[in-house]
């Protein structure tokens, strides 16, 4: 009977980018926490204008344990809603028996999942940097329109850019696409909350391709597990025109198949 | 240059050397090489009276760059196009490394009397990234970090890979051939970035497992214990459980790329196995 979503963003971002998420989901009557990743909280403008170093320090371990003692601090299990990176982070949660259902958003590469020549190219500000795994890299606002906007209509690329953007560590990707990540994912797990996975079919960053090769992987788990597939959307599809439709069902079938009974009701803002 | 033209289109190189009535012998080359590599072993075999083939997979040296293909599936598929098109009969396969992956699934698919028997060396099978059923395989994380090494800068990468693990030219006390890492480098140029992205999948996530259990011709498996590209416990020992007629030969603390750093060592071996007699130190 949750009535706690948590929201976790991923690289680029920070929670200020679930802003419009946290709005309509406490609208329905829900608590919403976003809480940023180690280092990443405040106004997106100024963290691009002075980026913090400490960032360095956080691979996917160090900010799945931070999520963890997040989750320790609410008062009930919540449902776990992750965009890339935090898509990842989200099974990983799952993987350790928290949250009492899970949606994970045109996920990055989890452990266990071969990358896509797509998935390679977008990442190739970060990973054709041998020296980045140390460093902290800011997106161009080319890249942001070209790769990771691709869904958003040029006249808005700007705002967007400005309002959500944040520098990101290099330590992420490297992590995450060839160091094991967080940890091996129990696929076949038997105890882990029902998972819902959404992909993007213009997704340039995290390819719809690979949320299949996930969901093929996570379908061996003993819970219910779907595939969602928005063909028209891209990796902005939180943002982008229509997050509404993505958020509402992400919610729902978040709802309908949590853990521990379903959520009785579901107070629509009048 | 000869090439046959598959049904999709693709041209397939090839080179065919020797007597027509030879006893034929077809090469296999591993990633992300050409037909090329073989030359130690193309002019041993020449030189003793056989038919030598060797084709440049697709995507690869001097074969059509296409945009798709590049699985296990077609790679098999030409090589039947290109045995159905000079009629070989009996010949031996012998594949490297990914080679040797394309080596079982097309020997299990053959036409029946064209192979007679096959060899793999230092090669993928059965399966090499790791899985639950496959515990003792590389992690998904290792080809991902070849991926991102690729696309991040191939032509670097294309150093790096030979002067480093793929002939052991990073182990104490080696004798570098500097000849060999730019041979190596200038085939792997030759060949199209988008094949070589594609194929590091086909080879570390085929299970070749039932290829390897239906073949039925004897296949002698050799591979270099010092293999730091197709790690050897996880591969030769397992293939040659699957194997209806499989011999085994372990060369202690050679490298990946013994073919050409060990000739004088491996073919000898590979002569012995062709000709049907008794491979020293095989089990």
């Amino acid at each position: 009977m949750t009535k706690t979503i948590m929201l976790i963003h991923g690289a680029w971002l920070n929670a200020k980018g679930w802003e419009n998420w946290k709005a309509r989901y406490e609208a329905k009557g829900f608590n919403v926490v976003a809480p940023d990743w180690p280092h990443d909280d405040g106004e997106p403008a100024e963290l691009r204008a002075n980026p913090r170093k400490a960032l360095t320090k956080f691979g996917p371990k160090e900010i799945v344990a931070h999520y963890e003692r997040e989750i320790a601090k609410l008062p009930e299990a919540p449902i776990l809603i992750g965009h890339s990176a935090g898509g990842v982070f989200v099974q990983h949660l799952l993987d350790k028996g928290l949250g009492v259902a899970g949606v994970a958003i045109d996920p990055a590469p989890t452990p266990g999942i071969g990358i896509p020549l797509t998935a390679a190219i977008s990442a190739l500000p970060v990973l054709g940097d041998p020296f980045s795994g140390a460093k902290v890299v800011s997106m161009t606002k080319k890249f942001f329109a070209e790769r990771f906007a691709n869904g958003l209509p040029r006249d808005m690329v700007d705002e967007h850019f400005n309002r959500y953007i944040v520098p990101t560590a290099g330590k992420i990707y490297w992590d995450g696409v060839v160091s094991g990540g967080a940890g091996p994912i129990t696929w076949n797990s038997k105890t882990r909350a029902p998972l819902l996975l959404i992909g993007g079919g213009l997704d340039l960053i995290a390819p719809a391709s690979m949320t299949k090769a996930m969901y093929n992987k996570q379908k061996r788990a003993a819970s219910k597990t779907e595939y969602k597939l928005y063909a028209d959307r891209s990796h902005w599809t939180c943002a982008e025109p229509g997050w509404e439709q993505v958020a509402d069902f992400a919610l729902d079938w978040a709802a309908a198949n949590a853990r521990a009974g379903n959520v009785s009701s579901i107070h629509r803002a009048a | 240059m000869p090439f046959i033209t598959t049904t999709d289109g693709t041209e397939i190189f090839y080179k065919d050397w020797g007597p027509r009535e030879g006893q034929a012998i077809v090469f296999h080359h591993g990633w992300p090489l050409s037909a090329d590599d073989w030359d130690s072993q193309m002019l041993f075999f020449l030189a003793r009276g056989y038919r030598v083939i060797a084709h440049d997979r697709r995507g690869h040296g001097r074969s059509s760059q296409t945009i798709s293909g590049h699985e296990m599936d077609t790679y098999a598929a030409d090589v039947a196009a290109l045995t159905d098109t000079l009629n070989l009969k009996g010949a031996v396969h012998i594949g490297h490394s990914t080679g040797g992956g394309e080596v079982a699934h097309y020997v299990a698919r053959a036409k029946p009397g064209r192979v007679s028997k096959a060899v793999l060396v230092g090669a993928v099978p059965p399966i090499m990234v790791k899985s639950d059923a496959n515990p003792a395989g590389l992690p998904i994380e290792v080809f991902n970090g070849l991926r991102a090494a690729l696309v991040a800068n191939r032509a670097q990468f294309y150093i790096d890979l030979p002067t480093g693990p793929f002939y052991g030219f990073n182990r104490p006390g080696a004798k570098v051939s500097q000849g060999l890492i730019d041979n190596w480098w200038r085939q792997g140029m030759m060949g199209a970035a988008n094949a070589h992205y594609e194929c590091i999948k086909a080879f570390s996530e085929t299970d070749f497992t039932e290829d390897l259990k239906k073949i039925d011709v004897p296949v002698f498996v050799s591979h270099g214990t010092d293999d730091q590209i197709v790690p050897y416990a996880d591969s030769a020992p397992l293939s040659v459980r699957l194997l209806k007629q499989g011999t085994l030969k372990a060369y202690p603390g050679l490298p990946h790329g013994m073919l050409s750093t060990h000739p004088d060592i491996v073919n000898p071996d590979l002569l012995a196995f062709v000709e049907g007699k008794k491979i020293e130190g095989a089990d």
